[in-house]
């Protein structure tokens, strides 16, 4: 059993009296361990793809599977629970809570799994530590660079063990310098093992990756590998 | 609904921080609830302790004593006008001598100078001199009635009520004010509003209202016979009727209450010349007449309570309803993010609600404080009796408590129902 199952994913949406299919019938199996970019022009159907892939939402026609679960049928609760124990979100404007420190902003997901609050500060330190951000635990965001904020961000990413790692523009917000250390920690989660996908539109972003999916007009048009 | 216990200590932790971050807004928002709350738990004091006082004086009254009396609570309970009221015919010391012969009664005071048109003088000795205070012409009985103690030397005799001797018993004040040097006040001199008296006996304490004081203790007692050639009775002039204070007190024997208070209807009805379809033109008031009374008066005032303080709720509930609705707004991209990171609607939901609540809470707590000192305050400066139940420090908190859930209901079901795609990429 592969990790994740995409078969014949379709996506419409109702806006106004149109229908827009924004998705249509994407086949695609990805490996545990796997780096996989996703790139495209807008429009092409990436965002509905990653929203789907991270559980934010429910295809229309056509099956979903992640480690074991099938996700296309699920209820809100469900979807809930398996964006806290399967996935980790990293965004391109880094969402972190202003008030909080960085340490509580990567306790926040275990928080949602009922892990106590002794457990979830060693595991969050542990995930800061990983992202080489030990110094910083008790600084809030906004005393933080944007490449430290994003680093925060991965470390909030990892802390609940996820099967994957959903990145969307990681760069974008950031300067060449930020940029280039984040792609390289990237690089290190996946040597480590961990099983990523970035959507991207910059090519020199997605050839850190092992094979990368082309998306047109809703569809797969290409998987580009760069094995070796 | 399940809620992890863990998430939900999680969700008041996030919600303390939260209003410790927006301090100024919050208290702004709170400030109707701290208001409903300050009143219902200040005013509750105040009533209750007044209530729990008022009755134990009533008591004190003894539970057989009929008052006689031109017109009382009971008449304008009963919807009379006052100026037919001060129109009936006036008590006199000549009823009271009438209803004296009654079977049932055991004895009777009658009273002068007290109420409406009492008028007050100075009592004088030695150069010392009191405040104006009331002088009172009774009977022999009025210890008795009054359930008055004496404190020093005794009460005028009958003979003395009928051979109007220039006899005095005083108060507590007049006591204080003339007597502060000399140890034995019985059978000295002094002048009640220049005429000399001998002082034969001193009356402890009054009881008055939780024991605080209203001039309970302004008095001195003269006999009622001694005061009409003295004073004669004071009366008052008021659209046409014309008022004299003549208050009669009976005590029935034991167990002939019922008895005494249809003969003394009787015997008043004859006396004022009633034709049988006429209503009594004066009334009977006994104690548990005017326990009814004072109920039905506390009653009234707590339910002005419970209106004054709703409104002020409402107020601070739809204070809260607006912040709570401006928070969702402002935080929806959090919400999104709390919802990608694995929140399920319910958590969300909860999240809001507590911290709705959180902030009415702490209202309420500022409410209980604020009322419970204002109780204090009001009896620390005047001596007025409060009461300070543990139900309404509760029903303080758990009303504040409410309101927040209650008008935080709304933005909270928003804030679960928002999607969590379009809560994350809200700016």
């Amino acid at each position: 059993m592969s990790l994740i199952e995409v078969e014949a994913l379709s996506k419409s949406y109702q806006m106004g009296s149109v229908e827009i299919h924004a998705l249509q019938g994407v086949n695609l199996t990805v490996e545990r361990g796997e780096y996989i970019a996703i790139m495209g022009p807008s429009g092409s159907g990436k965002s509905t793809f990653l929203n789907l892939l991270g559980c934010l939402d429910t295809p229309t026609t056509g099956r979903y599977v992640l480690n074991d679960h099938d996700v296309s049928s699920m209820a809100e609760d469900e979807l809930a629970q398996v964006r806290n124990e399967e996935i980790g979100f990293v965004f391109q404007t880094f969402n972190l809570l202003a008030r909080a420190t960085a340490l509580q902003n990567v306790e926040l997901p275990l928080v949602y799994a009922g892990v106590t609050a002794h457990e979830r500060q060693a595991r969050a330190r542990e995930a800061l530590e990983k992202v080489d951000l030990l110094d910083r635990v008790m600084h809030r965001p906004n005393e933080l660079s944007g490449g430290q904020r994003q680093r925060v961000a991965i470390a909030r990413a990892l802390v609940n063990d996820p099967s994957i790692i959903l990145a969307d523009e990681p760069t974008g917000n950031l300067d060449s310098v930020a940029g280039a250390d984040l792609l390289e920690l990237l690089d290190g989660l996946h040597a480590k093992g961990h099983t990523l996908f970035v959507v991207t539109h910059e090519r020199d972003v997605a050839e850190h990756a092992r094979s990368i999916v082309h998306l047109r007009d809703g569809q797969i048009e290409s998987i580009e590998s760069r094995e070796g | 609904m399940k809620l992890r216990a863990a998430l939900l200590r999680e969700i008041g932790v996030m919600a303390f921080e939260t209003l410790r971050a927006n301090k100024m807004r919050s208290a702004l928002t709170i400030v109707g609830v701290v208001i409903g709350i300050t009143a219902i738990v200040g005013m509750t004091s105040l009533v209750r302790g007044f209530d729990r006082s008022f009755r134990e004086m009533l008591e004190g009254l003894g539970p057989d004593t009929i008052f006689v009396a031109k017109f009382s609570g009971i008449s304008f309970m009963s919807g009379n006008d006052f100026i037919d009221l001060i129109r009936r015919p006036n008590l006199t010391p000549d009823d009271a001598r009438a209803l004296e012969r009654l079977e049932s009664v055991r004895f009777i005071d009658t009273m002068l100078g007290s109420g409406l048109s009492n008028s007050r003088e100075r009592i004088s000795y030695r150069g010392e001199e009191t405040k104006r205070i009331q002088i009172l012409g009774a009977t022999e009985y009025f210890a008795q009635v009054g359930f008055i103690p004496l404190e020093a030397g005794r009460f005028f005799t009958a003979g003395e009520l009928q051979h109007r001797r220039a006899v005095v018993v005083l108060g507590q004040t007049p006591l204080e004010s003339l007597f502060r040097f000399t140890a034995d006040p019985i059978g000295k001199k002094v002048r009640v509003a220049g005429e000399q008296y001998t002082v034969i006996g001193v009356m402890g304490p009054r009881p008055s209202p939780g024991g605080f004081n209203v001039g309970q203790d302004d008095l001195a007692v003269i006999p009622y016979t001694r005061y009409q050639s003295q004073f004669g009775v004071a009366s008052l002039n008021w659209s046409g009727g014309q008022h004299r204070d003549v208050t009669i007190t009976v005590v029935p024997r034991d167990g002939q209450r019922a008895v005494a208070l249809r003969e003394i209807e009787e015997v008043m009805r004859i006396r004022h010349g009633l034709r049988l379809d006429e209503p009594n033109d004066f009334d009977l008031v006994t104690q548990d007449a005017m326990a009814r009374i004072w109920q039905q008066t506390t009653q009234a005032v707590f339910l002005a309570l419970v209106v004054i303080s709703s409104i002020a709720l409402l107020v601070g509930g739809i204070g809260v309803m607006a912040i709570m609705t401006m928070s969702v707004t402002e935080r929806t991209s959090e919400i999104g993010l709390r919802k990608a990171l694995g929140a399920k609607p319910r958590e969300i939901l909860w999240q809001f609600l507590v911290e709705a609540s959180v902030l009415t809470l702490a209202g309420g707590v500022l409410g209980v404080l604020l009322g419970s000192g204002t109780g204090l305050l009001v009896h620390f400066i005047s001596g007025f009796p409060i009461s300070l139940p543990w139900w309404s420090f509760a029903l303080g908190l758990g009303f504040s408590a409410t309101v927040g859930l209650v008008f935080g209901m709304v933005p909270a079901i928003r804030a679960s129902r928002l999607d969590p795609i379009e809560a994350l990429h809200h700016e």
